[in-house]
């Protein structure tokens, strides 16, 4: 840090910091458009219930029909508006995506950031650990927990962070490695700060940009994997689901292609958007990558 | 360290996370919900005198901790137990669907590294160019589209529509072929699947290769190699892609966890009779033998493809084998 920036307040900095992100990141129009579908679906999640012409779970005489003006997307085999359960899906992929996204950060930077920091044997036995779950077959183990413990919402979201958080902790651990040997941890530790106020305010701050990009992929991979439960009928069942409406669709293939298309092409849509946006903020991070 | 060395140290590194997973496995199957025994035997209530026969048989009569241990020792002994369900052992029971998901799998696997590698070196010798961006663009697309919706779409579309393949299995049912023509006809009812299985790890290793290409690009040697006259098809096969290889090479190793995952997906959407559907059947049925089965080997796989992926990185760069 230069003499000038002591004045400033660490809110500054971050501030001037992020500035400088959004014109970087603001100059890639692949990456605005990540930003815009995933805005657009977030408004769908929020306002699906003023969007929606019909209710989600109204069942109705008007079974398997085409896309037409009464119906957007057709009806599936019991006659429910697709359209209206495509809005409300979009509730249940963003939530299950965020919610565990959260979960799988927050565990995956205590462990990455206290094994980086400690090194030695308590590194050795959390990398251990770390492997362990890498090696485990996830979505196997996500099927095994929905279906013994009940496919509820809450549940799900817990099996994806639990599994997801690896790849996190591996990227905290070498942020840390290289951070806490810099000047700034050494200068800290010299005016004697506690070793939670050097990892919270000292490195955790600097290392936090590559983490976020990764917390913006791991919500898409959650969004596909709650998805892929659902499909195999494994989702909430109180819930609208992309993922279960294609369960449905499968059967359906011969007779209704509407049914399986708008579901899956909203979830393609996300996750897209999502990881957009994630290649942008990672290249306006590190501009030099983009140098050729 | 010799290359002995180091691989014996890699195999022993394997052991305890062997260990481990078979704990998991234990653990599994007791906090699964309902009685052991009626799970060994597919939910229903055996019989008093098969009861004693099972608990002695599993020694669910000795405290946890000795449970544990005669687990671990039977599953090292290869014994995975015996499925009631499907009246056979459980190695029997998957053995039978191995032929097919491997088939679909090998195929999935050597069609998108081959292909994926070959379209991430093409994107990286112009980067940002008209080339560069369509692939690019197309393997994002691959990397966010939902496997079992592209095998319905093409369902849809290829099978349904233009009825240029099957919609589901793997042999044609009207007809006895033999010979050539059963290998056609696996052939043939293979397309779709192992198409629908690729588009994710073709996606992957394109990302992947067109990204550790680029930074090998950009090192000192690269330079001096063209300096020396080297032609541009040397410098990038030779030299880049040599030293690009290894990092792509891990990756595929450790995602390949990931593909069976995408063969399960797969076989459920096609109908394709291998592990993936026994996974998945045996988890509706309760099968908790054939599930803890299934967990064991695979996760075993991928340590071992690990081990494998690791031992060939080092022969690659043997550097590695002094960290």
């Amino acid at each position: 840090m230069q003499a000038a920036e002591f004045d400033r307040s660490t809110l500054d900095v971050l501030w001037g910091k992020a500035k400088d992100f959004w014109i970087r990141y603001r100059r890639n129009r692949v990456a605005i458009l990540g930003l815009l579908i995933v805005g657009l679906i977030s408004f769908v999640a929020i306002f699906a219930a003023f969007l929606a012409p019909y209710e989600p779970w109204r069942i109705g005489f008007e079974t398997i029909r085409p896309p037409s003006k009464a119906h957007l997307f057709g009806t599936d085999d019991l006659g429910r508006d697709i359209y209206t359960r495509t809005l409300f899906g979009a509730r249940m992929s963003l939530m299950v995506g965020i919610l565990a996204a959260l979960t799988s950060s927050v565990i995956g930077i205590a462990v990455g950031a206290i094994a980086g920091f400690m090194g030695g044997k308590i590194d050795d036995v959390l990398m251990r650990i770390t492997e362990l779950f890498q090696v485990m077959p996830k979505f196997f183990l996500a099927l095994m927990i929905a279906f013994f413990f009940g496919p509820s919402v809450w549940n799900i979201i817990f099996v994806i962070g639990i599994l997801s958080w690896p790849s996190t902790c591996r990227l905290v651990r070498a942020e840390f490695l290289s951070l806490k040997e810099q000047e700034f941890v050494l200068a800290a530790r010299s005016i004697g700060a506690r070793k939670s106020s050097i990892i919270f305010n000292e490195i955790l701050p600097n290392a936090s940009p590559p983490v976020i990009v990764n917390a913006s992929l791991q919500v898409a991979s959650a969004i596909l994997i709650e998805a892929t439960l659902s499909f195999f009928g494994l989702g909430d069942p109180s819930w609208v689901s992309w993922g279960r409406m294609l369960y449905d669709a499968q059967r359906l293939l011969r007779v209704a292609w509407w049914v399986s298309f708008f579901p899956g092409a909203s979830i393609f849509l996300v996750v897209l958007g999502l990881n957009l946006v994630g290649d942008g903020m990672n290249d306006a991070l590190n501009p030099r990558l983009r140098e050729t | 360290m010799k290359l002995w060395q180091y691989v014996l140290k890699r195999v022993l590194q394997g052991i305890p996370l062997t260990v481990a997973i078979i704990v998991i496995c234990f653990v599994i199957i007791r906090l699964a919900p309902g009685d052991p025994i009626n799970m060994l035997v597919s939910g229903y209530e055996p019989p008093p005198e098969m009861r004693r026969q099972l608990e002695a048989y599993w020694g669910l009569d000795k405290p946890l901790h000795q449970q544990l241990i005669v687990y671990i020792g039977r599953v090292l002994a290869g014994n995975l137990g015996y499925s009631h369900l499907a009246g056979k052992t459980v190695l029997e029971a998957i053995y039978e669907r191995m032929p097919a998901t491997l088939l679909l799998m090998l195929t999935g696997l050597v069609f998108s590294s081959i292909i994926g590698v070959g379209a991430g070196v093409m994107s990286s010798r112009r980067p940002y160019s008209l080339a560069d961006n369509i692939l690019t663009g197309t393997s994002l697309i691959g990397y966010s589209v939902p496997l079992f919706w592209v095998g319905q779409i093409l369902i849809i579309t290829l099978a349904l529509g233009l009825k240029l393949f099957p919609v589901s299995g793997m042999f044609s049912l009207r007809q006895e072929l033999t010979g050539m023509a059963c290998f056609l006809d696996v052939l043939w009812h293979l397309v779709l699947p192992a198409v629908t299985l690729s588009v994710w790890f073709l996606a992957l290793v394109t990302r992947i290769t067109r990204a550790k290409m680029m930074e090998v690009l950009r090192q000192d040697f690269i330079i001096m190699a063209r300096a020396k006259g080297a032609t541009e098809s040397r410098v990038t096969w030779r030299h880049a892609l040599r030293n690009a290889l290894s990092p792509i090479v891990t990756v595929i190793g450790f995602e390949c966890g990931g593909i069976f995952m995408g063969a399960v997906v797969t076989e459920t959407v096609f109908g394709w009779p291998g592990m993936g559907r026994l996974m998945y059947d045996s988890i509706m049925s309760r099968d908790y033998p054939v599930v803890t089965g299934l967990f064991f080997l695979i996760s075993v796989t991928v340590i071992g493809v690990n081990i494998i992926v690791d031992i060939i990185y080092s022969i690659l760069d043997p550097r590695i084998r002094y960290t």
